[in-house]
């Protein structure tokens, strides 16, 4: 389980996050929903260790994500896989080399297992006839599909996207929710999606959040108005 | 007491660089990435890479500026001092000009126009793009995996550009006196010769081995330092070419002080 408590962020004047708090089950879809720039990519930084918060903590069952050096986080980065909004693939490397880039350095496994993980992980992702293609050549959907892939190659316990479908098309899109919906239910992946995407949410969340005026609400508790008001 | 500080502090910042702060940054930021377990294993291809591209790749630039070092010091040499001391004093001149200045401060201001200008490039647009990020939830250390291979390459390779630099432009400078300059090669090689001193040679390899480091080292925590967009890219490349011909002077100062001092 991943534990948020009372996480606060200030950039300059402005307050992103006020006193955050969220409890995100193991092997469930928690979304959190809000418009463009109110600060959930804040908040998915955050709880990925990629930003220290002003105030507050986030745990990992019981353990609890350090403020300072990489080397403090590093068991725990071991267990999560991000998945960028533009991807954030390396452009020199091919698709087949950029999944196969964190086991490379995460593990010690020979080149025959090394190159069955990278094939199962693009696999998985349908991206197995675009292995050797680079990142400049692809489209946005394939590039967020290789990224998925790569972000599944260490077989981590959660997994992090941050606007997984914005800018897609719709038949992209949907085998998108279906990858994260599968995560769920085949292989019991925890999964934090942030997006400002209705469709997205109503595919594959579990439980939704909202982040409004620097405060993250339960949708129950936020409204039905509210969500519409989102949608709107 | 308040009004002080801020007082304090807005001088601090000079060019959008807090003088203050900025010297502790850097030295962590140098900390990071060479204090860290190496993993030879999976550094090694890196760094042979980072060699290839910022020492082996520099060859060609090195050596036009060194035919060019070599061509001006002769001809400045021998207008300085022909006609008052005997003729093998231009060797002298060019070979101890050459091995404990030029060689090193030149070679210095290639490679960091070259590489420094290059790597705060390549590593701000990957800041920006999110892929230092990547590595760092990919459990891998941004440090280890980008800034120690060029640090250590630029390091390893800048007393050998300096060493080539050295042979070049002595070498042409001895082609353009006995051409040019009325100076026998024989003559102009005793000169050389005569008065070497081991000293001026490893006093210039120690430069060029801080220069590297500090060339290497600027052009990554420029690049990592990149907050913003493409145009912040542009200006951590400016600051990584500026903040290192700095330093490259300041330290050959330094050096010239600890080395040469009568």
């Amino acid at each position: 389980m991943i534990r948020v408590e009372q996480v606060s962020k200030r950039f300059g004047d402005r307050l992103v996050l006020d006193r955050v708090s969220v409890e995100i089950p193991d092997s469930k879809v928690v979304v959190i929903l809000g418009p463009t720039g109110i600060g959930k990519t804040v908040l998915l930084r955050i709880m990925a260790g990629l930003l220290v918060p002003d105030a507050g903590t986030v745990s990992y069952d019981q353990v609890r994500l350090g403020r300072g050096l990489f080397t403090d986080n590093r068991e725990i980065l071991a267990r999560i896989g991000f998945v960028f909004q533009a991807g954030a693939l390396f452009d020199s490397l091919s698709v087949e080399e950029n999944v196969a880039l964190p086991l490379k350095e995460q593990t010690r496994m020979g080149r025959a297992e090394l190159e069955t993980r990278v094939r199962a992980a693009l696999a998985r992702v349908g991206m197995l006839e675009h292995a050797g293609l680079y990142p400049p050549t692809l489209s946005g959907g394939m590039i967020r599909l290789a990224a998925i892939g790569r972000a599944l190659a260490t077989s981590p316990r959660y997994v992090f996207y941050d606007e997984p479908t914005s800018g897609l098309d719709p038949r992209m899109r949907d085998r998108i929710c279906k990858l994260i919906a599968s995560l769920r239910d085949q292989e019991e992946k925890t999964q934090v999606v942030v997006t400002h995407d209705l469709e997205t949410v109503e595919t594959v969340a579990d439980r939704i959040y909202m982040l409004r005026d620097s405060r993250l609400t339960a949708l129950e508790q936020a409204g039905k108005e509210d969500y519409e008001k989102t949608h709107s | 007491m308040a009004d002080s500080f801020d007082r304090i502090r807005t001088m601090a910042n000079i060019a959008e660089v807090n003088v203050l702060t900025a010297p502790v940054r850097y030295l962590r930021f140098l900390g990071r990435s060479l204090f860290i377990p190496w993993d030879i294993r999976r550094t090694w291809p890196r760094l042979l890479e980072q060699v290839y591209l910022h020492g082996t790749s520099a060859l060609p630039v090195v050596i036009l500026a060194s035919v060019f070092v070599g061509l001006t010091t002769a001809v400045q040499t021998s207008y300085q001092l022909m006609g008052v001391v005997p003729k093998y004093f231009v060797g002298m001149g060019v070979g101890r000009l050459v091995l404990i200045e030029l060689a090193p401060v030149f070679t210095a201001f290639v490679v960091a126009g070259r590489s420094a200008s290059s790597m705060a490039a390549e590593l701000g647009a990957m800041r920006v793009s999110n892929q230092i990020d990547a590595l760092t939830v990919m459990a891998v250390n941004p440090h280890r995996f980008l800034c120690l291979p060029r640090i250590v390459a630029l390091t390893v390779c800048m007393p050998l550009l300096v060493v080539v630099m050295e042979l070049v432009a002595v070498a042409v400078a001895l082609g353009i006196s006995a051409v040019a300059l009325d100076i026998s090669a024989y003559t102009f090689m005793y000169g050389v010769t005569h008065f070497f001193m081991a000293q001026d040679f490893f006093g210039g390899l120690v430069k060029a081995v801080i220069f590297g480091l500090l060339i290497g080292t600027n052009g990554c925590y420029f690049g990592f330092s990149v907050a913003g967009g493409s145009e912040q890219v542009g200006r951590a490349t400016t600051r990584a070419v500026v903040a290192s011909v700095t330093m490259i002077l300041m330290v050959n100062f330094l050096v010239a002080l600890v080395f040469f001092k009568l």
